[in-house]
């Protein structure tokens, strides 16, 4: 899974390219643990006709924690990498913007389809992820030995904070169910898979594709979640949900169980680190001819330059032309440097020439009574755009030979080996202020559970009325009530929050498999005792809000409400040693025996 | 930090078990303040800390107490020994930092005993609840000659994420090491002291092994040198 590149080639493309390998961790208790380190690649290709020489690029590094390397010589010469600004505008005729750029890279020549690349380290302490990766489960952990399914809510947004103002970031995502140990999976998982019922929350019109990924014995495991041109997460977070179905054999009380990963492709259309390509000098085919005419009976010369582009697909700017002359030295060579008085011309014409294109100077005369010769000299480079140079900033997930990116979102769950407590509470009209409150409480795991408190609380303006009760009667283990009607543990009057009151209820260990529907009616786990049902019927009076009912809360810990409170043990005492007597013994023994021997 | 043996490894290896599960609650400040004077009296006040966006009741908070001390032979204490048995217990009394009563259990084990706290009051969303617990007793101190010593242990199933202690005592400290700010689920940490009427400074070491060492040596070198001289 690719993104295309929107942007057509130039002749000569340098392309700052930050890659940027990321993991993502999530767990069940919802947080998420990143690992990130940036890498900038700048790449030099020559994707033209026409070999291209005296190739300069001034590069603005931020943040490097390393130097600018070379990582790939394509090129049909050496590459120079300095720091030197003054030899980078020498050697370009002063035609190359140096203001801002740390480090300069010359070269010689790039013929057609040769690349070069470089790159440097990012001190990645100073970014943030630019893909954010929430995920939640609509339970907080699932019984072992049965099979169970869970919905997965994967939110992805893109770290406002940390991409580049303006820029697009796009994310494609495929999602794999993994029991093989060796790819982010827990062989634990006997049964893992389908995903089934994908949908997507937000609007970005992604398509889903169930299909067998290879992490599984089982079918319909992985899932690509796609859009041609990947999901814009700048116009808002991709959020989509999907079911897992799956059975672990796991035998410990509780374990965080990996059952696959998700591989994110991202692309920025900027670049992630703020580096830079300050300014690009190239050249490439040309012609320069001067033309001498004369004299006249005057002795007047005229001198001219022509300058041709005999390139197939690049366009020039003609920066710097000079135009002089010098006397002829009979059965020697010309001093460059004895200009003929008024023969030296310099001139910036700054015209562009198109492939087969020329440009020829006007004629300047000048008078000499000898033969001179002509020189002329210039200086050119390409012209930025389709036809020249194109610098491009992009940033991409790092590739993957094996996940095809290595941005990789291990996923977790808390998997239950022994008893696992799911309390349920209904709340029904029962007729005028009347309500009915059932707290079912079940054990859905596959051990008898320890013994099992239940808290809850009754808000203010509602009455305990009528009875309180807890089928089966038994499995209330402390009943302090005193009263035949009204079977509790612990009652507290204002217990604060806000409630009137607070009870507690002593329950006998949970027998294990009940199916976890949260039926209050269910007599078959009821007589079984695998679910045990408190009954109670409150009255509202007066200003009552009926939402306040809706709290439950548990112990122990191993529990699927969130609410549930664990016993808490704090350990205390004493470990102090004295051995003052023994000391003491130990000097009296001593002193006896010196007296026993002074005695003798 | 190191482990305590016996009930607090049972606590230990529990939370092991739990070590990446989703905390509802942590201890977010744990005061201990300990008064020496014939006996101590500790003072624990707890802040728990609901982590989670739904209320919780606490419900029940048991102090483990146990007082590990070394065997005796008559009076004396036989050095890499270790005896471990419950502590008595006296004006044991629990409420919240706003004066609302706690109900406290007293249950005495064979090799422990347990302060059993019943907090029905529900902490909101992400909100805290601060209750102290007070108990005096002549267990949690080992009285010598001169010295008298006290090396109390402190640990949880969950995070302690501020441990602080303090202390009070008109007799003069001669030695401490304080405790690990900080303790994980599981884990255990001391807080040691040495109390003396002696006007003693703090060298880095129980002055007790200290004087004790010194007159033994002594004493030997008296003889030595008798003798030699006789």
């Amino acid at each position: 899974m690719v993104f295309l590149s929107s942007v057509a080639a130039a002749p000569l493309d340098v392309r700052v390219i930050d890659n940027i390998e990321v993991a993502a961790e999530m767990n069940s208790s919802y947080s998420t643990t990143y690992t990130m380190n940036i890498t900038t690649f700048i790449n030099i290709s020559n994707n033209g006709n026409d070999d291209l020489s005296d190739i300069w690029i001034a590069i603005d590094m931020v943040n490097n924690v390393s130097e600018l390397t070379l990582y790939y010589n394509g090129s049909s010469s050496n590459v120079l990498i300095t720091g030197n600004a003054s030899y980078a505008t020498d050697a370009t005729y002063g035609n190359l913007k140096t203001a801002g750029a740390d480090v300069f890279v010359h070269i010689p020549i790039l013929r057609v389809g040769e690349k070069v690349s470089l790159f440097y380290d990012v001190d990645d302490s100073k970014y943030g992820v630019p893909v954010l990766v929430d995920e939640s489960y609509n339970v907080s952990k699932v019984p072992a030995k049965k099979t169970v399914s869970w919905k997965v809510y994967l939110n992805l947004s893109a770290n406002s904070s940390a991409i580049p103002s303006g820029a697009n970031l796009y994310v494609n995502l495929t999602k794999y169910l993994s029991n093989d140990t060796a790819n982010f999976g827990s062989d634990n998982w006997t049964v893992l898979g389908p995903i089934a019922n994908a949908l997507e929350l937000s609007s970005h019109g992604v398509s889903f594709t169930v299909w067998n990924g290879p992490y599984t014995s089982g079918n319909s495991d992985a899932l690509n979640v796609t859009s041609s041109t990947g999901a814009n997460l700048t116009t808002g977070p991709l959020n989509i949900t999907f079911d897992v179905s799956g059975k672990s054999n796991v035998e410990a009380r509780s374990s965080l169980e990996k059952f696959g990963f998700a591989v994110v492709y991202f692309k920025i259309d900027k670049n992630y680190s703020g580096a830079g390509i300050v300014d690009v000098y190239a050249t490439g085919p040309a012609r320069i001819q001067v033309t001498k005419e004369g004299p006249n009976s005057a002795m007047e010369w005229n001198e001219s330059v022509n300058i041709t582009n005999t390139a197939q697909g690049v366009t020039y700017v003609i920066r710097n032309v000079t135009l002089w002359a010098v006397p002829v030295v009979t059965g020697g060579f010309p001093d460059l440097t004895s200009v003929i008085s008024g023969s030296y011309q310099t001139f910036s014409p700054g015209v562009t020439v198109a492939p087969g294109g020329n440009w020829t100077s006007a004629k300047y005369s000048f008078t000499y009574d000898n033969i001179p010769v002509i020189w002329a000299n210039m200086s050119f480079e390409l012209v930025q755009g389709a036809t020249g140079y194109q610098i491009l900033e992009e940033t991409v997930n790092e590739y993957n030979d094996t996940y095809g990116s290595s941005y990789i979102v291990v996923e977790k769950i808390i998997v239950i080996g022994s008893y696992l407590i799911k309390a349920t509470k209904y709340v029904k009209p029962a007729g005028g202020n009347l309500y009915d409150i059932y707290l079912v409480v079940e054990n859905i795991g596959g051990e008898r559970s320890p013994v099992v408190w239940v808290y809850d609380l009754v808000p203010q303006n509602f009455s305990v009325v009528n009875k309180m009760n807890v089928t089966q009667a038994s499995m209330l283990r402390t009943n302090n009530s005193g009263n035949a009607n009204f079977w509790w543990t612990v009652n507290q009057t204002n217990p604060g929050l806000g409630y009137k009151e607070g009870y507690a209820w002593e329950l006998n260990p949970i027998e294990p498999n009940a199916d976890g529907d949260g039926n209050y009616s269910d007599t078959a786990e009821i007589s079984a005792n695998q679910s045990v049902v408190i009954y109670y019927q409150v009255q509202g009076s007066g200003d009552y809000r009926l939402t306040e009912a809706f709290i439950v809360g548990v112990d122990p810990i191993l529990s699927m409400n969130m609410q549930s409170s664990p016993r808490i043990t704090i350990v205390t005492g004493s470990a102090a040693r004295n051995y003052e007597s023994l000391f003491a013994l130990a000097t009296g023994l001593l002193l006896t025996g010196a007296v026993v021997v002074r005695r003798r | 930090m190191r482990p305590l043996s016996l009930i607090l490894i049972v606590i230990v290896t529990l939370n092991a078990v739990h070590a990446q599960e989703a905390w509802v609650e942590e201890i977010e400040m744990y005061n201990l303040s300990i008064s020496v004077d014939g006996g101590v009296k500790v003072i624990s006040r707890i802040t728990l800390k609901n982590l989670i966006s739904k209320p919780i009741v606490p419900g029940l908070v048991e102090f483990r107490i146990q007082r590990q001390v070394p065997m005796k032979l008559l009076i004396f204490p036989i050095p890499f020994t270790s005896d471990k048995k419950p502590v008595k217990i006296s004006n044991v009394e629990a409420k919240t930092a706003d004066g609302k009563e706690i109900k406290v259990d007293i249950k005495n084990h064979e090799d422990y005993t347990s302060l059993i706290c019943q907090i029905w009051y529900p902490i909101e969303p992400h909100a805290n609840l601060t209750f102290l617990l007070s108990y005096s007793s002549e267990d949690l101190i080992e009285k010598g000659i001169l010295f008298s010593e006290i090396a109390i242990p402190i640990g949880t199933d969950m995070n302690i994420k501020k441990l602080t202690v303090t202390t009070e005592s008109k007799l003069k400290k001669t030695y401490e090491v304080l405790p690990s700010p900080q303790i994980p689920a599981g884990g255990i940490t001391f807080y040691r002291a040495e109390f003396s009427s002696l006007p003693l400074p703090k060298v880095g070491m129980p002055w007790s092994y200290l004087i004790w060492g010194l007159i033994l040596f002594v004493t030997a070198g008296i003889i030595i040198m008798s003798k030699r001289r006789s």
